[in-house]
C-alpha cells in the first residue's frame, strides 16, 4: 500500500484520469462520425482560460475548472457554426487547423505568456489538501501533506472520470443517444427518418469540446505549468490513439485505451531507446489483427454474458 | 389536398432531371409514379422530401408550400419515405430502427435524456410498446431483437417502410418497395400497401416498376420519361395511352 502511493504512480494515475476524458471527448465526437481532431486547440482553451483565472483573479479552482470547458464549449460554437456540415476528412482538416491556429495564437499573445507558457499554476493537490487539512482529515490518515494532496487528486479525478462517463452513458440510453446512433450509421438516412443531423451533431461536438476544455484546466492545474508545445497536434493523435487503440464503437473502449496507452509508455521508460519502436509496432499489431480497436460490440456483449453466467467472477 | 406538386424544374448542372412536373395527391390515394430508368422519379421524391432544392416551381402540403424546409422538418409535418437502395442502420436492431423512425413523435429533450426523468422512462416505455405492435403488424415482430443487416432482403424492405410509419406520417412514399421481391413476397407487400392506407389512413405515393403490382394497387398515377410527365390518370387509361406505350416498347421484359 505505501508502495501504491509513491508520488510517481499517483502521478500517473493523474495523467490516467485525464487521458481517459480526452479519449472519451474524441469517442463522443465519433459517436455521431464526426472526425474532429480540434481537441487539442479546445484542451488549450481551457487550460489558459482555467490557469489564468486561477493566477490572476484567484477564482476558485472548480469554478475556473468550469469556466475553462465554458469557454472551449464557446469557441466550439463559433467554430462549428461554419464547420460542422462538413464531411469526414474535410472537418478533420478544418479541425486540426483550428487547433494549431489557436496553438500559434497563444504563442504570440502576452496573456498566455507567449512561448514560455505559464508556470505557477495553483496546484490542484494543494488545495484539495489544505482543504482537507482544514477538516483535520490528513491527521487522521496520517500521511503526508504532499501525498494525501496527490491522493485527493486521484480520488476527484476518478470521481469526475466516473461521472463524464456516466454522463455519456446515460445519454446514449435515450432518444439522444439513439440519434447519435443512426447519424453516425447512415446520416442520409438519418435525416429523411425526421432527425435533425446538424443540431446533435453539434450537441456532440459542444459536449466534446466542453469535456476537452475541463481536461486542459485539469491538466494545467495537475502539472502547474502550460505552454503552447503541449497542446500541438501530437496530443490530438495521441487522443485519437487512445480511443481507436481501445475501441471507438464502445465506451470501455476509449476508457481502455488511455490507460493502456498511458501505462505502456511509462513502463518502458528503462528502455527508453526502444520505447517509440514497441508503442509502434504494438498500434501496428493492433489495427492488423483488431482494426476495430481491442473492444467492439461482440467482445463487450460476449464479456456481459461471461460476467452474468458466473456472478463472483469466478476463475 | 393532400400534396401538390406545380410546375416543379430540376436542373443537376446542365442536366434537366425534372422539367414542368405537376400533379395532385389526395387523401387516401395509393398514388404511382412509373417510367424507365432515369426518368427522374426518384428525384421527385428527392424535390418532395427536400433532399435537393427545386430549382423551380412548388410543392404544397394541405396547401402550404414546404420548399426550402430541412428534411427533417418535412418528415416531422408528415411526409416519410423509403429508399431504392435500402438504408438501414448498421449495428442497430429491427426494434431501434423503430425507434429512430419514431423519433420526431417524442418530446424528450436532453435534459430528460441525461436524467433518465420518469416521463422519459415513460415515453421510452410507450415507444417500445408500439413499436412492437407496429412490428407485429408488417410481421417483423419475431426478429425484433436482431441486427437489421441480417434480416433477408424482402424483411429489409418491410422495415424500411415500417420505419416510415413509426414517424405517424401523413403520406409515405415508397420507392420501389418490391424490387428484388420473389411473387409471393409481392403479393404480400401489396396486401401490406392497402391495409396501411386502409387501417393507419395513410396516403401512399409509389414508384414501382413492377407493373402488376401498380396496375392491382394504385388508383392513379403519372407516367415520367426523361423528366417530363408523359400521362397522368388511372391506371387502364394510362396503359392504353399510345406515348406510354412507346416510351415502354422494348421494356416489356421488365
Ligand atoms: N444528385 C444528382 N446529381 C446529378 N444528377 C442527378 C442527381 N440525382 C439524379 N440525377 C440525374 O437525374 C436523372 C434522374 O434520376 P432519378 O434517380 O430520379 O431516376 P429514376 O427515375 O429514379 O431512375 P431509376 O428507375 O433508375 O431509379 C438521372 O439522369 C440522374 O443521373
Ligand atoms: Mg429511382
Amino acid at each position: 500500500m505505501e508502495e501504491l502511493l509513491n508520488g510517481y504512480f499517483l502521478q500517473v494515475f493523474v495523467f490516467i484520469c485525464i487521458n481517459i476524458i480526452l479519449a472519451l471527448t474524441i469517442y463522443m465526437t465519433l459517436c455521431t462520425g464526426l472526425v474532429s481532431l480540434g481537441n487539442a486547440g479546445f484542451m488549450s482553451f481551457g487550460a489558459y482560460t482555467s490557469a489564468i483565472l486561477a493566477m490572476k483573479l484567484d477564482v476558485p479552482m472548480p469554478l475556473s475548472i468550469l469556466c475553462g470547458g465554458i469557454v472551449a464549449a464557446a469557441v466550439a460554437l463559433i467554430i462549428g457554426i461554419p464547420t460542422i456540415r462538413l464531411r469526414g476528412l474535410y472537418l478533420a482538416i478544418a479541425t486540426l487547423g483550428f487547433g494549431e491556429v489557436v496553438r500559434v495564437i497563444a504563442l504570440n499573445m502576452k496573456i498566455t505568456n507567449g512561448a514560455l507558457g505559464l508556470s505557477g499554476i495553483p496546484s490542484m493537490a494543494s488545495s484539495l489538501s489544505d482543504y482537507a487539512s482544514d477538516l483535520g482529515l490528513i491527521d487522521a490518515l496520517g500521511l503526508d501533506s504532499q501525498t494525501a494532496g496527490q491522493l485527493l487528486m486521484c480520488i476527484a479525478l476518478l470521481i469526475l472520470v466516473v461521472l463524464i462517463f456516466f454522463f455519456w452513458y446515460k445519454l446514449e440510453h435515450s432518444r439522444v443517444g439513439r440519434a447519435f446512433a443512426a447519424i453516425k450509421a447512415d446520416e442520409y438516412a438519418a435525416s429523411l427518418s425526421g432527425i435533425n443531423v446538424v443540431y446533435y451533431k453539434m450537441m456532440a461536438f459542444l459536449f466534446s469540446a466542453f469535456f476537452a476544455g475541463v481536461a486542459g484546466a485539469l491538466y494545467a492545474h495537475a502539472t502547474y505549468f502550460i505552454s503552447p508545445t503541449d497542446f500541438t497536434w501530437h496530443k490530438v493523435v495521441d487522443m485519437l490513439l487512445y480511443t481507436v487503440f481501445g475501441g471507438s464503437n464502445v465506451m470501455w473502449g476509449p476508457l481502455l485505451g488511455a490507460t493502456v496507452l498511458t501505462i505502456v509508455p511509462e513502463s518502458l521508460r528503462a528502455m527508453s531507446e526502444y520505447r517509440d519502436i514497441i508503442y509502434g509496432l504494438m498500434l501496428v499489431a493492433l489495427m492488423g489483427f483488431r482494426p476495430d480497436g481491442i473492444l467492439s460490440y461482440d467482445a463487450v456483449k460476449y464479456i456481459a454474458r461471461r460476467l452474468k453466467k458466473s456472478p463472483k467472477g469466478g476463475n | 389536398m393532400l400534396l401538390e406538386l406545380k410546375n416543379v424544374v430540376k436542373k443537376f448542372g446542365g442536366i434537366t432531371a425534372l422539367s414542368d412536373i405537376s400533379f395532385q395527391v389526395e387523401k387516401g390515394d395509393i398514388f404511382g409514379i412509373i417510367g424507365p430508368n432515369g426518368a427522374g422519379k426518384t428525384t421527385i421524391f428527392n424535390m418532395i422530401t427536400g433532399v435537393y432544392p427545386v430549382t423551380s416551381g412548388d410543392v404544397l402540403f394541405n396547401g402550404q408550400s414546404i420548399c426550402g424546409k430541412k428534411t427533417f422538418e418535412i418528415i416531422d409535418g408528415g411526409i416519410a419515405r423509403t429508399f431504392q437502395n435500402i438504408r438501414l442502420f448498421a449495428n442497430m436492431t429491427v426494434l431501434e430502427h423503430i425507434l429512430v423512425g419514431h423519433h420526431c413523435r417524442m418530446k424528450t429533450g436532453l435534459l430528460g435524456s441525461l436524467l433518465h426523468t420518469a416521463s422519459m422512462k415513460k415515453e421510452e416505455a410507450e415507444a417500445v410498446e408500439e413499436a412492437h405492435k407496429l412490428l407485429q403488424y408488417v410481421g417483423l415482430d419475431d426478429v425484433a431483437d436482431h441486427l437489421a443487416t441480417e434480416l433477408p432482403y424482402g424483411k429489409q424492405r418491410k422495415l424500411e417502410i415500417a420505419r416510415a410509419m413509426a414517424a405517424h406520417p401523413q403520406i409515405i412514399l415508397l420507392d420501389e418497395p418490391a424490387a428484388g421481391m420473389n411473387d409471393s413476397e409481392t403479393a404480400a407487400l401489396i396486401d401490406l400497401i392497402r391495409g396501411i392506407r386502409d387501417q393507419f389512413g395513410i396516403t401512399i405515393i409509389l414508384i414501382e416498376h413492377d407493373m402488376n403490382l401498380v396496375m392491382t394497387l394504385c388508383n392513379r398515377l403519372i407516367v415520367v420519361n426523361f423528366g417530363r410527365m408523359l400521362a397522368e390518370g388511372a391506371p387502364a387509361d394510362v396503359q392504353n395511352n399510345p406515348a406510354v406505350i412507346e416510351a415502354y416498347l422494348g421494356k416489356e421484359d421488365e
